[in-house]
């Protein structure tokens, strides 16, 4: 069964320098404008780096799997995944989950 | 006014029996042995997390206390793993600032009492909260520095290792080092894997040590020409860059203005390897290489104790181990050590004029730079 598509994240931007965060609040880390508007992002993005822990910190078992992954807007988020290796610009869905955001291969369209 | 290093004491690195305390003393007893026992007026101690690691707090009324200084004044300093070279610092400008005649510098940590669990949580604490909650480390955030590192400059094949066993090499000449074995490039590629790509010989251990200086007044000798330091976003995600650290450049910017120097005259270099990757990273964001450069410079042996610019001669934090508040002043009392031609064993081919050191607090978060220069007999 697959899943709906996630609904749009929250996000903000600067709109001096447009830099985009996922998480962040005012001024902008960048060029220290004083406001960052809020905007939505589609849950998408492509993978800029992936990990696996060996030794993941107390409280999360091994093999534990860190994506470093980039939406629109310049948007970076951290996330964990449950599927091995994906690889530098795969195209993955960024999904809420209780243990924190998750992110997935982008199911293939039909046909 | 001129700061100069007046005496320098290091520990031995590695697992070590005693507790944080008499760790600090051993290292503040042989600085104050060094400057002939002269009084001190200002005691600064470092450590990172003698809290959670070492269950003690209100260290500098403990160290003192052991060192007999109870008259002196004191602060402790903590700024995550670059915790020593901001000791050094605060103890630099409590003399520039004319509150202190002669200032004992301490830093250091004890940490292998704990689980090594127990230790990755407690270095996780630095990170940005969003990070930490998602179970990322130090080694899982470096892994993915070094990934676009690797996708934006393509080095070539390999060369992690060799960085990794170079370093760990030059500690095999080190008396202080935790690590004193020869190490292959092949030994680092086969070593068990801790977040892709970095393997365990790419990271530097858990360790416990100190070391220590004596600050004063004065021209002679090393004088401290040069301190920068600055500050990045906590969350690696929030950064401009991913394959270089802002704080470093701009630690670095000030330490090079302060000094009134440039990057051309730097003869030695102690920088932050706790992961192989950050050495080349550091070197570029020190200017002492061009952007993507550091993997060929450092094939080409350039970095080696007889080459062109030789960078952790005691073979660095992979080396030497890394307790987490001591590495930053344990580089430092390097470089005072290579310029004095005192280095021993370590001592490079060249004896250099003028040296630096970095340090790298959290994941790039709060880095410092520290410039050194020998300015002959007084």
């Amino acid at each position: 069964m697959i899943d709906p598509s996630p609904a749009p994240m929250a996000a903000v931007r600067c709109p001096a320098c447009r830099a985009g965060y996922l998480d962040r609040l005012p001024p902008c880390p960048r060029c220290g404008h004083g406001t960052l508007d809020a905007i939505t992002v589609p849950a998408r993005g492509r993978v800029l780096a992936a990990t696996e822990l060996s030794l993941p910190p107390p409280g999360f078992r091994a093999p534990h799997r860190l994506v470093l992954v980039e939406a629109a807007e310049g948007v970076r988020l951290l996330a964990r995944a449950d599927e091995h290796a994906l690889a530098v610009d795969a195209e993955v869905e960024i999904v809420p989950s209780a243990d924190g955001v998750r992110v997935r291969p982008v199911p293939r369209s039909p046909g | 006014m001129t700061v100069r290093v007046a005496a320098t004491a290091q520990g031995r690195f590695g697992r070590r029996p005693e507790g944080l305390v008499e760790l600090l003393a051993e290292v503040g007893h042989e600085a104050v042995a060094g400057v002939g026992r002269k009084p001190i007026d200002h005691l600064v101690v470092g450590s990172m997390a003698a809290g959670s690691l070492a269950d003690l707090e209100n260290l500098v009324a403990r160290t003192a206390d052991r060192l007999g200084l109870e008259s002196a004044a004191g602060l402790r300093v903590e700024a995550a793993s670059a915790t020593g070279a901001a000791a050094f610092q605060a103890g630099a400008m409590a003399v520039l600032a004319g509150r202190s005649d002669r200032a004992l510098v301490i830093a250091g940590e004890k940490m292998t009492d704990r689980s090594t669990a127990d230790v990755a949580g407690t270095l996780a604490r630095s990170l940005a909260p969003s990070e930490s909650r998602l179970g990322a480390t130090m080694p899982g955030l470096a892994a993915l520095v070094t990934q676009r590192y690797e996708a934006r400059y393509d080095p070539p094949p390999g060369v992690l290792d060799r960085v990794a066993a170079d370093l760990r090499t030059r500690a095999a000449d080190n008396p202080y080092a935790q690590f004193r074995e020869v190490v292959r490039p092949e030994a680092v590629a086969e070593s068990r894997p801790i977040a892709p790509p970095l393997r365990l010989l790419h990271c530097s251990a858990v360790s416990d040590g100190a070391a220590a200086v004596v600050l004063e007044r004065g021209t002679s000798g090393v004088g401290v020409r040069g301190i920068g330091q600055a500050v990045d976003t906590l969350a690696l995600v929030d950064r401009v860059e991913l394959t270089s650290f802002r704080a470093t450049r701009l630690a670095a910017q000030r330490a090079y203005e302060m000094a009134r120097m440039t990057r051309k005259e730097i003869g030695v270099a102690e920088v932050h390897d706790a992961f192989a990757p950050f050495a080349l990273i550091d070197l570029e964001d020190l200017g002492l290489c061009g952007a993507g450069e550091a993997p060929a410079f450092w094939l080409r042996g350039s970095t080696d104790r007889s080459g062109s610019l030789p960078v952790n001669p005691s073979g660095g934090l992979l080396g030497r181990g890394h307790p987490v508040g001591a590495s930053g002043l344990a580089g430092i009392v390097e470089i005072v050590r290579q310029l004095d031609g005192a280095a021993g064993p370590t001592q490079v081919a060249t004896r250099p004029t003028v040296g630096l050191a970095q340090s790298i607090g959290g994941l790039g978060s709060h880095n410092f730079v520290t410039i050194l220069e020998h300015r002959g007999a007084g």
